[in-house]
């Protein structure tokens, strides 16, 4: 408990605090831009990954759920129970990103893939118990699908998040790899995370 | 020198505890309370003063999702054949389930709604710091709120600025995804550099107290008056609902 605290006194303070409200507008803002550009994905986890990539796990957590209770509390209130999920990927990229993967963009894309299917694992009984397997997410079809072959409920929500997830999520921490590529140097350095990419 | 005044600001606790029974209710009530409950929870959006928006969100993100859920669930469940649609079987089961889960949804939907619609989430965020929640955690909310629009407009901005270099979002889909890249450096670029020099700034006014505990304590921005016998109310309203729960358990 005292570890915990003392990692989140860490990773949450003066100069992180900004770090993770930008990561969490970022989720929502690229959001927007994908349905601009007409992208087939939802990229709505590339804030979260960036900043566990440069503040750490727990910012990564915090950032995911600031993300999904703003995006519920204004736009569509579905997002506020996935917001587990938001804390499995967040957990998920902080550990991969001390590893190293976010430095070789061909170890962001196996490690964008395992994160996809934990967010799969992680969704699907959200999804199954909370709205019957219906997200309005765009892949309700597979869903359908999946229940007509003879899936239940949660093995459909899982299949559907995993048909999707893997390649948004490895899309997603591809994204952020070329991102932090493209930032100046001098303002990486200021990053608390800097080794990380 | 005349210290300036704090604004204050009215608080009534019973509204959250009321939100929190129904949301409660939503998961561990039956379908015939969570009915009598959305009944008059659906008075009560018809009173409040932001009905339209309330209705509109609803009829925009919820009613898809729970009409989505009746055919899906209805078809796909076991269980007696109840009507059919042309070629489909609405099953029972299926559509018992469906009907939970349309419940459940519209009982936190419009809960949450009006709770948003009777305060401000300023108002939330005081009451919280004021009742001993992290300053920090509150900062984070307002500030990704007050940053997600100021993000929007500089992405339209870009957009614009991309498309007359040529973005054409009728091309293929590898086509449009080389477009993405280009928006989002700019955007990523900026808005970390301004979130460092905040971060500076937040760090020059001791924001971290708990890091250095002789730091003067923070002045509120707006004084909270908590309404006390909403605080009482609500808390028996909350207790009363959990009471009901674990007597329908042991009954």
């Amino acid at each position: 408990m005292a570890e915990a605290l003392s990692r989140f006194e860490r990773e949450v303070n003066a100069t992180t605090i900004p770090l993770i409200a930008f990561g969490a507008a970022l989720n929502i803002v690229v959001g927007q831009a994908v349905q601009l550009i007409k992208l087939p994905l939802y990229l709505d986890s590339i804030g979260t990954i960036m900043i566990a990539c440069v503040v750490g796990p727990l910012a990564g957590m915090l950032t995911g759920a600031f993300a999904n209770l703003t995006l519920g509390f204004f736009f569509n209130y579905a997002f506020i129970f996935f917001i587990p999920v938001t804390l499995v990927i967040g957990a998920f990229t902080g550990i991969v990103a001390k590893l190293g993967v976010f430095r070789r963009w061909y170890a962001a894309i196996p490690a964008g893939l395992v994160q996809g299917v934990l967010a799969a694992v992680a969704s699907a009984p959200i999804a199954a118990f909370m709205f019957g397997g219906v997200t309005m997410g765009g892949t309700d079809f597979l869903v359908l699908y999946f229940r007509a072959i003879g899936k239940s409920i949660v093995q459909s929500a899982f299949l559907q998040g995993l048909a999707a997830d893997p390649v948004d999520k490895a899309v997603s921490y591809l994204i952020v790899y070329f991102l932090l590529t493209r930032i100046p140097r001098s303002i990486l350095l200021r990053l608390p995370g800097y080794a990380n990419t | 020198m005349r210290t300036p005044e704090i604004p204050r600001r009215a608080y009534n606790p019973l509204d959250h505890y009321i939100t929190l029974t129904i949301v409660f209710a939503a998961f561990a009530f039956r379908l015939e309370w969570q009915i009598a409950i959305l009944a008059a929870l659906f008075v009560a959006t018809l009173l409040s003063h932001r009905r339209k928006s309330i209705y509109r969100g609803f009829l925009k993100f919820v009613l898809p999702l729970i009409l989505i859920g009746f055919v899906i669930n209805g078809i796909f469940f076991t269980g007696n054949v109840v009507f059919m649609l042309g070629p489909l079987k609405f099953r029972d089961q299926g559509l018992v389930f469906a009907s939970t889960v349309a419940a459940r949804l519209t009982l936190i939907v419009l809960a949450i709604s009006c709770y948003f619609s009777r305060v401000k989430s300023e108002t939330i965020s005081e009451y919280l710091v004021a009742r001993g929640a992290d300053r920090r955690l509150v900062y984070i909310y307002l500030l990704s709120v007050a940053m997600v629009h100021l993000m929007r407009d500089k992405l339209q901005k870009i957009y614009t600025a991309q498309s007359a270099r040529g973005l054409d979002t009728t091309k293929n889909v590898f086509s449009r995804a080389r477009y993405l890249l280009p928006m989002l450096v700019p955007l990523s670029y900026s808005y970390i550099a301004e979130s460092l020099d905040r971060g500076i700034a937040l760090r020059a006014a001791n924001f971290s107290d708990r890091k250095y505990p002789g730091s003067p304590v923070p002045v509120p921005l707006v004084e909270i008056e908590v309404d006390r016998g909403g605080l009482v109310a609500g808390r028996i309203i909350l207790l009363a609902a959990i009471g009901i729960w674990i007597w329908r358990i042991f009954s």
